[in-house]
């Protein structure tokens, strides 16, 4: 049970042999992850950690029959990395890799508009399935399976909520970082419908940020179209007393009404979805809708 | 990166558009001679300044002679005024551009962003619908005037959606010309009729268009673009910001790296000169965190559990080892920086990693600030170890909660009930004792060294 990835995930992983990908590709393998190779343009026919080395995601998919590729190369290889896997029809593209240029990444919106892969991230920490596989680069440790999703826009505000769940014994059935980016691939919306049809699991703990639109929109849609309780956090509340911003924190300076993180917690409750006023209530608000046995 | 008007103006015009002619002044003086220059008996002086928050409502002068360019340019140059209209954080102003005065027959906001919802890129067109209206910052500018120059400035006028005209239209990354329709669609829209200044409409969408793609733009503002009468169209202002992850292949634009950006105070500035992402708050805890998301859910939790949030660093996967020692170091030396709260949990980034350059930058340093450090995740039983030998006698949290109100206690002064015995304060102070001697033992051998090489040697 659980989404998108399961203990048949054949996966590859795109830049295996540099310090990143080696270091991954290792805990991925202890945790149990069925990788079968990777990708290092120049270094095929080598054998890298145990794992072998193609040179072309075409001919890797070819010898191994992988369905799945997880990215960890520099971040002004990936989208390459990214077009040559839509290319091989891969069926999952997990991009962990954070800074892809944004104009790179309207051209791999255009190549995925008509393909049947799916891109999740990129500045994604990957998608785990706990007891199961792991795509990604999260501490697997923190991660028991169970009946309860995880969507997250936020690495570590993922990892800070599974770690409550499972000090509560509170298992999970997949848990997905849809990555912070400005343009993604896979959002909240295609995770719930993913989750709603998923019997392994019972509830949703959905974590967002200040900043676009997303979470309200999935707001709406979770009224509209999903049965299973919803929990949820947004963070960034507290934007007022800032003196300055540099870099993404400038991204995530918002100055449209709906997009603050108050608009957006108004609009979730609306919903009827429970939310969470810190990281740290999470753990107990789940407890609390797993006990009522719905919203 | 954001571009001031004068530096998106300059790019522009290498492309063809037609800019009105002027220069950017630093003083008094300077905007007389450049006014000069154009010749004319009307001139535009706009500031340059980098914008906070909110963009502000534009400032620009209509300057009717010479005097009147000397006393608007005085005007913005003048410390007062700034503070007054643009906030206290305004107070020094390095540039005005003094330009001809366009007069207009038409005119409209043309903007291009990179659409979140879409995946593309949205071009907006937006115009006050009743003809021969006048835009804000005229409005702004006759107030000025008609007040004897008073100094008055209203706020931008708010304007009904109602008056609005605007028109968008998508634009597929990969047209390697814009297809004809998109000119017409916009030019009809904004009043315009004549087939041939449509077609010169064309010509100058083509080149913004280009423009965009080949600057890796996110956004480019052009407010407004004029037809003035007999000369075609003209770009009057341009607001651009350009995507600071693609800067490594744009080096015609690196002259502009290392300006402010949204960086006003020093702590910023620097910490944005070393490629990391801050967020300044107005307290006394500062937090070296790992995540955007975590960095904002920290600021939330040390506000609701009654503590001051001040300097934020955020770090990823793609920090340096340099970043970092700079994050550490500006992080400890902040003069708001009472407490630093060290929340990391490694994913990509690793404890031990973040530990050891952590003790480095306190071997170097020995600052003196408690360090509440909760570590999770990747190699944390390896960075807790780094620490503690070290001798920084960090205090450990256990989670997120624990860490938060750790960092409020030891930021009120009730830091001894932290410790885990009272001893620990005093090793940490003995130790940064020696270390500070030790440290200005080798400045001194240092500066000795210096001193003794002979003259035009040193490098």
């Amino acid at each position: 049970m659980g989404i998108l990835i399961d203990r048949d995930t054949k996966l590859l992983t795109i830049g295996l042999t540099g310090k990143q990908g080696s270091f991954h590709s290792l805990q991925l393998r202890d945790y149990g992850t069925n990788l079968i190779g990777g990708v290092t343009p120049g270094k095929g026919g080598t054998v890298h950690e145990g794992f072998p080395v193609f040179n072309t995601v075409d001919l890797a998919v070819r010898k191994t029959g992988a369905n799945a590729a997880l990215i960890v190369v520099p971040p002004h290889e990936a989208a390459d990395a990214i077009l040559e896997c839509i290319d091989s029809n891969i069926e999952l593209i997990v991009t962990v890799t954070e800074g892809i240029p944004l104009h790179d990444m309207l051209k791999v919106k255009t190549a995925l508009s008509r393909s049947t892969s799916r891109l999740v991230g990129p500045n994604s920490p990957g998608i785990i399935t706990p007891g199961e596989s792991k795509v990604g680069i999260m501490p697997g440790h923190i991660f028991m399976p169970g009946k309860v999703g995880v969507i997250s826009r936020s690495g570590t505000l993922t990892y800070e909520a599974v770690y409550q769940l499972t000090k509560r014994e509170i298992g999970q059935s997949s848990c997905v970082g849809i990555g912070g980016d400005y343009l993604i691939g896979t959002d909240f919306i295609d995770c719930l419908k993913l989750f709603s049809l998923d019997e392994g699991t019972e509830a949703v703990v959905m974590i967002g940020e200040r900043g676009g639109t997303v979470e309200n929109e999935a707001a709406q849609w979770i009224k509209n179209n999903f049965s299973k309780p919803v929990i949820s956090l947004i963070a960034g509340v507290d934007q007022g007393k800032a003196v300055s911003y540099g870099h993404s924190g400038a991204g995530i300076l918002v100055e449209d009404e709906e997009e603050l993180a108050t608009a957006k917690i108004k609009l979730l409750e609306e919903s009827g979805i429970s939310v969470a006023k810190t990281v740290s209530e999470i753990g107990e608000k789940v407890a609390e809708v797993l006990q009522k046995g719905g919203r | 990166m954001i571009l001031l008007e004068y530096q998106a103006k300059e790019l522009l015009k290498q492309r063809g558009l037609d800019i009105p002619r002027g220069d950017v002044a630093k003083s008094v003086e300077e905007a007389r001679v450049i006014a000069e220059k154009i010749g004319g008996h009307s001139w535009a002086i706009k500031p340059q300044l980098f914008g906070i928050k909110t963009a502000r409502s534009p400032y620009v002068f209509r300057a009717r002679s010479l005097v009147e360019v000397e006393e608007f340019a005085g005007r913005l140059f003048s410390q007062d005024f700034l503070s007054k209209h643009f906030g206290e954080e305004f107070t020094v102003l390095k540039e005005v551009i003094v330009e001809e005065w366009v007069e207009v027959i038409n005119e409209f906001t043309l903007g291009f962003h990179i659409d979140r919802k879409t995946g593309g890129i949205l071009c907006k067109a937006t115009k006050r619908s009743r003809i021969g209206d006048v835009l804000d910052k005229e409005l702004v500018e006759n107030e000025v005037n008609s007040e004897e120059h008073s100094g008055e400035v209203t706020e931008e006028t708010e304007v009904s959606t109602d008056d609005l005209v605007e028109v968008e239209v998508f634009l597929e990354a990969s047209h390697q010309v814009l297809p004809l329709f998109i000119a017409r669609k916009i030019a009809y829209a904004m009043g315009i009729q004549d087939v041939q200044l449509i077609d010169n409409f064309y010509d100058c969408l083509n080149i913004i268009y280009q423009f965009f793609l080949d600057f890796d733009c996110l956004k480019l503002e052009l407010d407004p673009v004029g037809l003035a009468e007999g000369q075609g169209f003209r770009v009057l202002d341009a607001k651009l910001s350009i995507d600071r992850t693609a800067l490594y292949r744009q080096e015609s634009l690196h002259r502009f790296c290392g300006q402010s950006d949204y960086c006003v105070d020093r702590f910023t500035q620097e910490a944005c000169a070393a490629d990391l992402d801050v967020i300044k708050m107005d307290g006394n805890i500062a937090a070296l965190v790992n995540g955007t998301g975590l960095a904002l859910a920290t600021i939330d939790m040390l506000s609701a559990a009654g503590g001051s949030p001040g300097a934020m660093i955020d770090i990823g996967s793609n920090t340096s080892e340099e970043s970092l020692t700079q994050a550490i170091r500006l992080l400890t030396s902040d003069e708001s920086s009472e407490v630093l709260l060290v929340n990391i949990f490694g994913g990509i980034t690793r404890c031990d990693w973040v530990a050891r350059v952590l003790a480095n930058v306190f071997e170097e340093k020995a600052f003196s600030i408690p360090v509440i450090v909760r570590l999770e995740g990747s190699s944390m039983s390896i960075g807790k170890k780094i620490l503690i030998d070290a001798g920084m006698k960090p205090i450990f949290a256990q989670d997120l909660d624990d860490v938060v109100q750790k960092a409020v206690s030891a930021s009120l002064g009730d830091l001894d009930s932290l410790e885990d015995d009272s001893k620990a304060k005093k090793e940490r102070d003995e130790k940064v004792k020696g270390l500070k001697t030790k440290n200005k033992e080798l400045l001194k051998a240092k500066s000795s060294l210096v001193a003794a090489r002979p003259k035009g040697e040193s490098k």
